[in-house]
């Protein structure tokens, strides 16, 4: 047996708009062991995916861009269906931050804004970079499937009112089993 | 079982472009335990990056394979944040590295510098 992954990129490019793709399997797949999903994001409205500034104490909620679904071919259910978020704005909550000294006076005054640069040692939030956990795929187990169906549909675009354009990467594990031709008459 | 961990660079120039790099390893290293990517610009490479590898010729992962699915954040443990691979064999001792940058509107180009870092087992 051996693993493998294969990738399929849905590409959306209009609001709302609704994809249905297929994944062909290889021959020799004994099953689905697991699928795991990425976002690229090629153009959107500018600022939409920017989190709150630092101190604001609010839970922001996640952009939810559109929902997957995967079906196996000649069965009814969906085996796999998966909101896609652009990322986890509230990742860093709770986090604990320094802030440099800030006289109460001025503070109360509105007389001045703490400018924090972006040196590398105080990022403004939390990003999914530095605080992400690590990232496995969601274990499937699938027997005797040749090829997947798959359905993606668009809701950033309706939320925003614009036609965002990413691609939604989806990556599948598959265990093969590996026939070896050292026995075939003629090889 | 003696491991040793080796790192590679990637220097990323421009943007859009595939930059491939092939690296040996020494000769006493008969597997692969692990492999984990990061950067001297993380939030580049998670939003930017993705990478075929391949090892002694096998493609361990295919090309547009993700880069920050092999990213390990600061909350993951030290001892974990390597992606196991078992005990690949090392055979001729070659990594190949097929690093893509793409665009993503939520990371703005500057150069960057790609590092692989290798978890080997020692003869």
């Amino acid at each position: 047996m051996k693993e493998q992954v294969l990738i399929q990129a849905i590409g959306i490019y209009r609001r709302s708009q609704q994809n249905f793709f297929q994944v062909k399997l290889p021959r020799d797949t004994h099953k689905i062991i697991g699928v795991e999903t990425g976002l690229l994001v090629l153009d959107s409205p500018p600022y939409a995916f920017s989190p709150l500034q630092a101190g604001s104490d609010l839970i922001e909620r996640n952009n939810l861009m559109g929902v997957l679904q995967l079906k196996a071919n000649g069965r009814p259910d969906i085996f796999y269906a998966k909101e896609i978020f652009e990322r986890d704005l509230n990742i860093g909550a709770g986090e604990l931050k320094v802030y440099p000294y800030d006289p109460p006076n001025e503070r109360r005054l509105g007389l001045r804004r703490i400018f924090v640069p972006p040196d590398g040692n105080s990022f403004d939030f939390s990003p999914s970079c530095t605080h992400g956990t690590k990232r496995e795929e969601d274990p499937l187990n699938i027997c005797g499937c040749t090829v997947i169906n798959g359905y993606f549909k668009d809701s950033i675009g309706e939320v925003f009112g614009y036609d965002v354009s990413y691609k939604v990467m989806l990556y599948i594990w598959i265990e093969r089993q590996m026939i070896s031709n050292d026995n075939k008459p003629g090889t | 079982m003696q491991t040793v961990k080796k790192r590679f660079d990637i220097p990323v120039t421009e943007p859009n472009k595939v930059f491939s790099k092939s690296f040996e390893l020494d000769k006493n290293i008969v597997s692969v335990k692990g492999i984990l990517f990061t950067s001297d610009k993380d939030d580049l490479l998670y939003y930017r990056g993705s990478q075929k590898v391949e090892i002694n010729k096998e493609e361990i992962f295919p090309e547009n394979y993700e880069s920050k699915l092999l990213l390990s954040g600061i909350n993951v443990s030290p001892n974990n944040r390597y992606y196991d691979m078992g005990n690949q064999p090392a055979g001729n001792g070659t990594i190949k590295v097929d690093y893509k940058d793409t665009d993503d509107t939520r990371a703005v180009f500057v150069p960057y510098r790609v590092s692989l870092y290798v978890e080997c087992v020692l003869q």
